[in-house]
This record gives C-alpha cells, structure tokens and sequence, in this order.
C-alpha cells in the first residue's frame, strides 16, 4: 500500500505528498524521487525512478511515482504504462486508478474514466479529490444525477470542502434544481471563508476518527463547538463527522447547536433531522425535516427522509406529498415507491398505488416486497382475480420465498378455491415451517373439506401465534362441534374470550355452542350481545 | 320363464338409469310474454330483483296451471306512463302447453309485483293467490269457476305502503287455517327516488343496495277463519325490530316438535330463524341456531330459499342463495333445529362463488330418492359485463345429490349448461306434464320464462306424488310432514306454500324411488294425528285425505 502523509489545506487538489527540503538528496531512489517531486523536477526524478526501476523491478513504490512524474509531464502512454503495472501487481491500487481514471478524462474518454473512477470512489480510502473528478466524467457522459450523487457521497468525508459543494451546485444548475444550487453554493462560500482554524480542527477530527482515537477527535471537535461565535457552517460539517463515526449523539448535539445559531441553514435541520430518524426519534425528524422542506423544498433527500419518518409515525396522509416529491425527482427508486405505494394503500386509496406498483414491478426486484403490496392494492381494489395473477407471478419470479406462495393461497380463498389453496399452504408450511398463518390457512382449508381431525391439528399450531390465535380459536371450536365436542369447544371458546371480549365471530360461535348444550339462556345472551356489537359497529 | 324373462328386462328397461336432461320449451308451451323490471339500464334497487313464479291447479283438472309475476317501470309507478303489463295466470292444457287465462280470470295484479305463493286460505277447496307487491299486495280468491276476486281489502292483508317481498303461508298456531308472514324489504321512495353512484369492485353502478337504505318491517297475519286476518307482528314476536332487509320467508318444522318455525332470509342482515313456541309466539334464534350467518360468521345476502331433508336424517335441512363472490350455503340441520354450515364438503360451495343466486329449490330430478338442487342466478348489475370475469346473464345450475351428504354440479350433463345465459330471478318446480318428473319454471328478468322441461327423469327412476286433503288441518295439508319409505331409505318432506325466491312449489308431494316398486307412506299431519298408507304402487299420483275425526 502506498503511504501518503498529507498537510495540505482544503482547496488543495492533490494531497498526497509529503514536502521535504534537505541539504543533499538519500540514498535511496525512492525518497530521492520524492525530494526532486517537491522541486517539481519531474524530468529527474522520472530518471532517478527508471534506474530504481531497472535495479528493483518489484519496487512498486517507485513505478508509482514514476508513473505520476510521467502523468505530470503529460506523457500519458507511459504513465498508462506505469500505472497499469502497478494495479496488475498489487491490486486494487486505488491511486494508480485514481490516475489512470485522470489520464482517460485528458484523453476525453469519460467513459472509461468512469470504469476507472467508480471503485475508487466507492472505496474508503481517501484519494485525492477522486469524487469530483469521477463527478466531472459522469457529468460530461450526460449522467447529471449520477455526477450529482457522487458528490453528496462525497461531501460527509470531507465536509470541509467547498469545492466539492461548488462542483455540486453548478450539477444541480443544469439539472434545472435553481434551489438546491442556490444552497449548494452557499455553502461553498462559507467553507471558503471558513475559518482556517476550524477548517484545521475538522481535518484533525476526520483524521483523529479514521484512526479510532475518539479521545483527540473530541478535543478537535470542542475547539470548533467552543468558538466565540461557533459558524454553524463549521458545526454542521462536525457533525457530518461525528455523525458517519457513528457518534450519533455528539452529532446531533452539533447540527442542533447549528441549527440553534442560524434558523435559516437548510442543511442544520435537514442533517439534524436525520440524526433524529437514525435514532428513531419520529417526532424531532418530522419536525426537523419540516423545516428543512420549507426552506428548499426541491431537496430530494429531504422528501425522502420526511417521507420515511411520516410513515415510520403511520401518519400516512402526511407522509404522500413528500414521496411523491421525491419519486418525481428520482423516479427509479423503488424503495420510495414502495413506501408511497404503502402510503396509498394506509389511506385507502389503492387506486392510486395500483399504476404506481405496476411500474415497480415491472423491474426486477430482489425480494418480493412490490408484488407483494400490489396483491394488496388489487385485493383492496377487489380485482380478486388480478391479485391471483399477480401472486402466481410473484411464486414464479420467487419459488423459494413462502410470502408470495402464502399470497396465492390467500387469493384462491378469496374466491373461495378453498381446494386450490390447500396444496398452496402446504408449501408455503414447507418453505416456513414456523408460519401460523400457513397453519391457519391450511387449517380453515382441511375443515371446508370435512376432515376436522387434522384441521384441529393445525388450529392447535396456528393457536400459538399472536396474529392468528383468534382465527385458530374459531376454527378449533367449530371442528370441535362438527365432530360433537362440544364440551371441548366451549372451553375454547370461553377461554379465548378472556383476551378477546369484544369478538363478535368468539361469540357468536358460543352462542351457537351453548344454545347446542342445552344453555339457552346463556345462548341468548351471547346472542343479545352480538346483537349489540353489531349495532355499535364493533369488528 | 321366457315371460319373466321378458318381464325383468322390461321392468330394468324402465328402470335403467337414464340420464335426464332438461330442455326449455317455454315458447314452444306459450310463454311468450316479457317479464318486466324496470327496463334497462337499471339505476334503481327497485329494478334489479325480478319477481316470482307459482304452480297452483286453480281449475282442479289435475293439471298444475302457473303463474308468473310481473313488475313495471319507474315512470309507470310514479303515474307518467301507463302501465301495459300485467301478471299472467296460464292455464295448462294438459298437452304440455298453456293459455293466457289472466284477463278472464280476472287477476293481472295491481301494481309492481314481486312475489306470489299458492294456497288455500280460506279451506273452501280453492287454491288462492297472494300476491305480494311494491304497495300494498293483492290476495286473489278463487272463486271455483275460473275466476278471482280481490279480496285484499276485506282480508286486510294489504299492507301498505311497504316494498313487500317473497311471503309464505303456514298454519302457525295449528288452529286449521293458513296463516301468513310477507317480510318487507326496504323503503324506497318510489316518488323522489335518489340515483345513487357506488361502485362495486371497482365498477361504478346505479342499482345498489339495500345498503344504504332503511329497511321495511315484516307481517305476519293470523288467519281469523272467517276470510280475514289480523296483524299479530308485533305480540306474536316477529316484529323485526331492526329493520332488516327481508327477502323470502319459509315456513317448516326445523326442531321437529310438531309446529312450524320460520326462517326468514334476510339480504346483507343476519337471517332469522323463529322458533315456534307452540302459544302464538315465536322467539328469534337465528345466530344461537346457526343460520344467522355463514359458517366463516359473515353476514349473507339471502336470496332464495330451499328447504328438504337431504341427507335422509329426518331433519329438514335448508339452502339460501347469495351473493357474487360468496358461496350459496347449505345449512346442514344437525338435530332440534341446530345448524351447521356444509357448503364446502357438501361440494355446493366453491362453484356457486362466481354467481349470484336467486330462486332455489329442491328436487328428486332423476327419481333416485335423493333430493337434487337447482339454483337460478344472474346479476344485479348490468355495469359489469366486459369490467369483471362475473357477468350480467348467467348460467343456471343443477347439482344431483350423490348421497352421503355429497353433491355433484350436473349443469352440463342435463343440458342446464347449454340454455342461454340470463338474469334469472323467480322459480319453481312442478310436474306440469304429470309424466312422473319434476320440471322447472324460471322468471327470467327483463326476458321471457324459461319452462325446463325434464326429459327422461320418469324413465331414469320410479315416482310417487302424494296429494293431502286436509279436513281438520288445513285444506292443503300446509305443515304436514310426510314419510316415504322403500326399503333402506326413508325419505322425508314438508308441505310448504311460499319458497324458493318469490315463488311457489307444485303442491304435490313428489319423491323418486328409484328401483322400488312400492313405498309406504307415513303422513303427520299439523295439529296432530299420523296417517299411514302401505305399499302403495309406484308410478302413480295417490290423495291422502285425513280422517275427519
């Protein structure tokens, strides 16, 4: 792995280099190259690093560097030449890509720039500015949205960085969010005239985290939060760190005491909201992420996370306007239209999730999940038949997942196949076992055939769940009567009713089964209950 | 020996199963009239029930004559048109046809007809006619010479202004005379009639309800036995307080201690089963009985109603149509008068789900000893064709009782399949053609009746029809229990006058005996006192007169 010290100030581009000035230049070729780098001789320090080469040909250090004097000579072949050994070598070798994905975008080869860019981006590793630049390619190749991202991701590693946020907003410009670049550019400026201390302290910070010494990075970070006055700009990048170290509290204590100084600073209460959603804190996000909407309400990120905290909350009419903000903006993403299409369905309004679910799944997908809420809309919508199809899709694409085979069974019910369901269940049993539902639904399915032995069974199963004890208690009871139990089921009827007093179908099946043991009166009773329950419009 | 021979190959010539089929003959019989039902398209609930189909021998030619219920128009109703359409009275001709007898008999109802039962009221020998209408209904009495007078007024049974729907008569208190219950359906302002817009799956439709509405109360009227009858809802215990929305009402025996309870089939509202209390009252048992709801505990939309002991366990068992999407239910009676819910194992209910059911009855189809089922249906919402896999026209269905509580669908091996779809509503059955088998008369809304004619049921079994003449009971044995046993098999009926959905069933006890060639028979008679005819030859027609004393 190549070792790079940096000392540089945030507007540098390529921190990488120690600068060393010394009387006389080592022995060794590697450091001499380093010292004549410095010097920018970069003519004599390629021939420094060819003898190295020629001496030590597995001195990957020194065909490094001697692939980055040829990159600033512009000798692009060689330093190709230089860097592609380098990765074929020692792999992945993130600067050598760096480079070479630089070398592509001279060559105006954006596309191949990306190849080289992506993984280097993605890594953890700190490579110079390789978020801007990969930016720059995906922005030339006409991919704004991609360029645009790239630099978000960028922005919590280095939040000091103006230039990442400049970059941002001149993306967004052309993406037509004169919002969201108006903020963008705001923000560069006030990195750019942060202060220098603050930007020092943050460097430390990230450097301090990186290496686990949270100790240090405290101490740096209370230098930033002790300032008379504190610059929230300042605050809110501290917490971005605190925040991606996983120092959730001491994040959210920043980005409040920022948002506390400046009530106007979008990204304050939007990053305050999130650290309030990652600590489950519903309330404060929603409240947070609401003022961030109002002060940019283009931000996509914003409608997304107010989105998710509104339906974490279940407060599903509130939560429709913001998703459907953020789908418009970035309509592939199927997370956000499975959570407005659950936002949809919440408020019944399933007509309008239907067209939404079948763009969805029309994708391929991992899991289940969209066709799954489909087979929800269409049932609400009772196009039965539609939610059968579209279930039997869903245990074709997915034959090993017991949901979408659970589905199916459900809808066959629905439409009353209670033969076609009972093979269904049995599977969705098999693929899981511990299912109660499948035990439920294979129960009701063996009782509707008369076979009340091996119904019971499964209802005595399905009776441990909590979803579907009550159904099991129902359905044991009524087995029990058809095989003239019925002592056993008033006892299991009785005892269900402790935690369900307010079941009309428990106490209907009693009425029946009292009236069947000679207690009319207590039948009637039961009756008059029902009668009541029924009246007040209980379930 | 070369005689028995023949004899035996003769006698298992008749009696070798032959496969019955049913074909409609009614155009060819001379059913030609439209019924009507508001017309099309249908924007109110008013128009979208149909009306009902009753047998009665009015002339005592032994032949069973029909007749078939006619509705209207809106505009008709509310006085803007005239109204050019009438019930019909057909008189059978004994050669498998009918006349239009209606004008001179003086009976074409006297506004929107829904239902009609048959029955004697007043044990003058004559079978009457209830009609039961949108207002006030119409009794017709039989004056014996082919003629009715409107007798309404004077018998008080009238009503009001009720939507008045499928009725039925039974001797409640066992006092002699026939009683009667007409359920009232909803209250629809016929004059300021609001077009409601509501969807159903998805479809926007006009014709919805009863939800929505407010119901109409049920009647029941006690027979004075002098032509007139006085309300007795309310202390009587049937008052139906709730207001639910009343279909068709039965009158039988469920508990089996010798007096007539009554269910009543109730449309999106639990159903009601009144048990008699042998002292003028009922007390209403429906959910502790098991007959309120379905066996899953929903609630029904009970169309149509049939009732028989089909599994030959001495307990009358019922059958109620419903809904597009739920499944009819059959009401298995598992001893004094408790239910349970066997749609599923019985094999009737997952293919009755598509369809909405009307008129139901039962009926020994192939003389094997087994009651069978018919079910009419059709939709209530024309909006429905080309937007969902239901449709408005449907087919009909037969399903033959297997025994052992089992039942096949035989729709497509009867020919049953075959007739044209439609939007049934009303039906019967009834030996018309007195050749030994049961055939089926369906009101068809908005269309012309359909007469399925059972071809080959006489020959696939032997019969017997058992006719009661009352004397101290009822003149028509109405609530007589009747047993027929032919070597293993006991089968057992009722008498009943009002059914199925709006209509009335031939008022001859028929029942196949399959290869047996002589049945005894065992007649309870209501009020008491059991009558038993032995070894009566099949194939043939007897009247079981009870004993005056």
């Amino acid at each position: 792995m190549i070792d790079v010290r940096c000392i540089g100030i945030a507007t540098a581009l390529f921190v990488g280099i120690c600068c060393q000035v010394r009387a006389q230049l080592p022995e060794d070729p590697v450091a001499q190259a380093e010292i004549l780098i410095g010097q920018e001789q970069f003519a004599k320090a390629e021939q420094v690093l060819m003898t190295a080469r020629r001496q030590q040909p597995d001195n990957m250090e020194a065909l490094y560097r001697l692939g980055y004097v040829q990159f600033r000579q512009r000798k692009l072949a060689a330093a190709k030449q230089s860097f592609s050994a380098v990765i074929a070598a020692a792999p992945p070798a993130y600067f050598s890509r760096y480079f070479l994905g630089r070398i592509s975008l001279l060559e105006e080869n954006a596309a191949e720039a990306i190849r080289w860019l992506e993984p280097v981006a993605a890594s953890k590793e700190a490579v110079f500015d390789a978020a801007v630049q990969l930016s720059g390619a995906y922005a030339q190749m006409g991919q704004l949205p991609k360029a645009a991202s790239t630099l978000q991701a960028a922005i919590p590693r280095s939040p000091w960085d103006g230039a990442l946020y400049f970059r941002l907003g001149q993306i967004q410009q052309r993406m037509g969010q004169a919002g969201m670049a108006r903020e963008s550019f705001a923000a560069s400026n006030r990195l750019k005239s942060a202060n220098r201390d603050d930007v020092e302290r943050l460097m430390e910070v990230s450097a301090a985290l990186r290496k686990g010494e949270f100790a240090a990075a405290f101490a740096a970070g209370g230098g930033v939060e002790a300032r008379q006055p504190a610059d929230p700009g300042a605050l809110v990048a501290l917490g971005i760190l605190y925040g991606n170290a996983g120092l959730d509290p001491h994040a959210l204590s920043a980005f409040e005491a920022a948002a506390q100084l400046d009530p106007k600073l979008f990204d304050a209460h939007l990053n305050r909201g999130l650290a309030h959603l990652k600590r489950g804190n519903l309330t404060a996000a929603i409240e947070a992420l609401t003022v961030a909407g109002k002060l940019l309400p283009q931000s996509v990120e914003t409608n997304r996370a107010l989105g998710l905290a509104l339906v974490m909350a279940k407060r599903y009419a509130d939560a429709q306007t913001p998703l459907e903000q953020a789908l418009r903006a970035d309509p592939a993403q199927q997370r956000l239209g499975l959570m407005l299409a659950t936002a949809y369905l919440r408020t019944g309004s399933a007509a309008k999730a239907l067209p939404l679910l079948r763009r969805l799944t029309a994708q391929e997908a991992e899991d289940p999940s969209a066709l799954l809420l489909l087979i929800d809309a269409q049932t609400a919508s009772e196009d039965f038949h539609g939610a059968l199809q579209t279930a039997r899709l869903a245990r074709r694409r997915f034959p090993n997942a017991a949901e979408p085979a659970m589905a199916e069974a459900q809808q066959l019910v629905r439409l009353g196949q209670y033969q076609s369901a009972r093979p269904i269940w049995e599977l969705a049993l098999g693929l899981k076992p511990d299912s109660m539902e499948a035990e439920l639904g294979l129960a009701d399915c063996l009782q509707k055939a008369g076979e009340h032995d091996q119904a019971l069974a499964h209802y005595q199963i399905a009776a441990r769940g909590r979803g579907t004890v009550l159904g099991a208690k129902v359905g044991m009871a009524r087995s029990l009567v058809a095989l003239k139990r019925l002592d056993e089921a008033r006892a299991v009827l009785e005892e269900a009713l402790g935690g369900n007093s307010g079941s009309i179908l428990l106490r209907q099946e009693l009425s029946r089964v009292y009236a069947r043991l000679g207690r009319s009166d207590l039948a009637a009773e039961q009756a008059r209950l029902v009668d009541q329950m029924r009246s007040a419009g209980s379930p | 020996m070369t005689r028995v021979i023949c004899f035996l190959a003769w006698q298992a010539a008749v009696v070798a199963p032959v496969q019955p089929r049913f074909a409609d003959i009614a155009s060819k019989a001379g059913l030609n009239d439209v019924i009507v039902s508001g017309g099309m398209p249908k924007r109110y609930v008013l128009e979208v029930n149909g009306s009902g189909a009753c047998w009665l021998d009015f002339d005592r030619d032994g032949y069973q004559d029909l007749y078939l219920v006619n509705g209207a128009t809106l505009a008709q109703l509310q006085g803007k048109a005239v109204r050019n359409t009438t019930n019909h009275l057909y008189r059978n001709n004994g050669k498998g046809g009918f006349i239009d007898v209606t004008a001179k008999a003086g009976m074409p109802g006297t506004g929107w007809g829904f239902g009609c039962i048959a029955a004697d009221y007043d044990n003058d020998g004559n079978t009457d006619l209830l009609i039961t209408q949108f207002g006030p209904n119409v009794l017709y009495r039989n004056i014996g010479n082919g003629t009715f007078a409107d007798v309404t007024g004077k018998a008080n049974v009238g009503g009001g202004a009720v939507w008045h729907a499928g009725a039925a008569f039974s001797d409640y208190d066992l006092d002699g005379d026939l009683d009667l219950f007409v359920p009232g359906y909803l209250d629809f302002d016929s004059k300021n009639p609001i077009l409601k817009n509501c969807e159903y799956r998805g479809v926007k439709v006009q014709a919805c309800g009863p939800l929505g509405y407010r119901g109409a109360p049920d009647s029941l009227y006690r027979n004075n036995g002098d032509g007139t009858f006085t309300d007795v809802t309310r202390q009587s215990g049937v008052l139906d307080a709730k207001l639910y929305f009343g279909f068709q009402a039965v009158f039988e025996d469920f508990d089996n201690d010798g007096w007539p309870d009554l269910f009543v089939g109730n449309d999106s509202n639990p159903n009601y089963l009144y048990r008699n209390n042998r002292d003028g009252t009922f007390t209403e048992n429906g959910i502790a009985s098991g007959v309120a709801l379905s066996g899953d505990g929903k609630e029904l939309s009970s169309m149509g109603i049939a009732v028989a002991d089909y599994d030959h366990d001495g307990w009358m068992d019922l059958f109620v149509t419903t809904f597009a999407g739920d499944n009819y239910v059959l009401f298995h009676n598992d001893g004094d008068g408790f239910f349970s819910d066997v749609s599923y194992p019985s094999g009737i209910g997952e293919p009755t789900v598509p369809y909405l059911g009307w008129a139901a009855m039962f009926l020994d189809f192939d003389n094997d000893g087994h009651p069978d089922l018919f079910c009419a249906n059709g939709h209530v919402f024309p909006e429905v064709d080309g937007k969902l896999t239901e449709t408005f026209r449907q087919p009909q269905q037969l399903f033959r009782n297997l025994g052992a509580g089992k039942f096949r669908d035989v729709s497509a091996a009867t020919g049953i399949a075959k007739l044209p779809a439609q939007s049934a509503r009303g039906g019967s059955v009834a030996d018309f053609d007195n050749d030994g088998d049961m055939d089926i008369i369906v009101s068809v809304m908005d269309g012309k009746p359909m007469l399925l004619e059972n071809r080959g049921g006489h020959a696939s079994g032997n019969w017997l029809r058992i006719v009661l003449q009352g004397t101290r009971a009822n003149r028509m044995g109405i609530g007589a229990r009747v047993k027929v046993k032919t070597g293993g098999l006991t089968q057992t009926a009722g008498l009943r006058a009002g059914e199925s959905y709006l209509s009335s069933n031939d008022p001859r006890l028929h029942f196949g005996l399959g290869t047996a060639v002589e049945a005894d028979v065992e007649v309870v008679w209501p009020g008491g006192g059991i009558q038993r005819v032995r070894s009566v030859a099949a194939n043939r027609e007897i009247v079981v007169r009870q004993p005056e004393k």
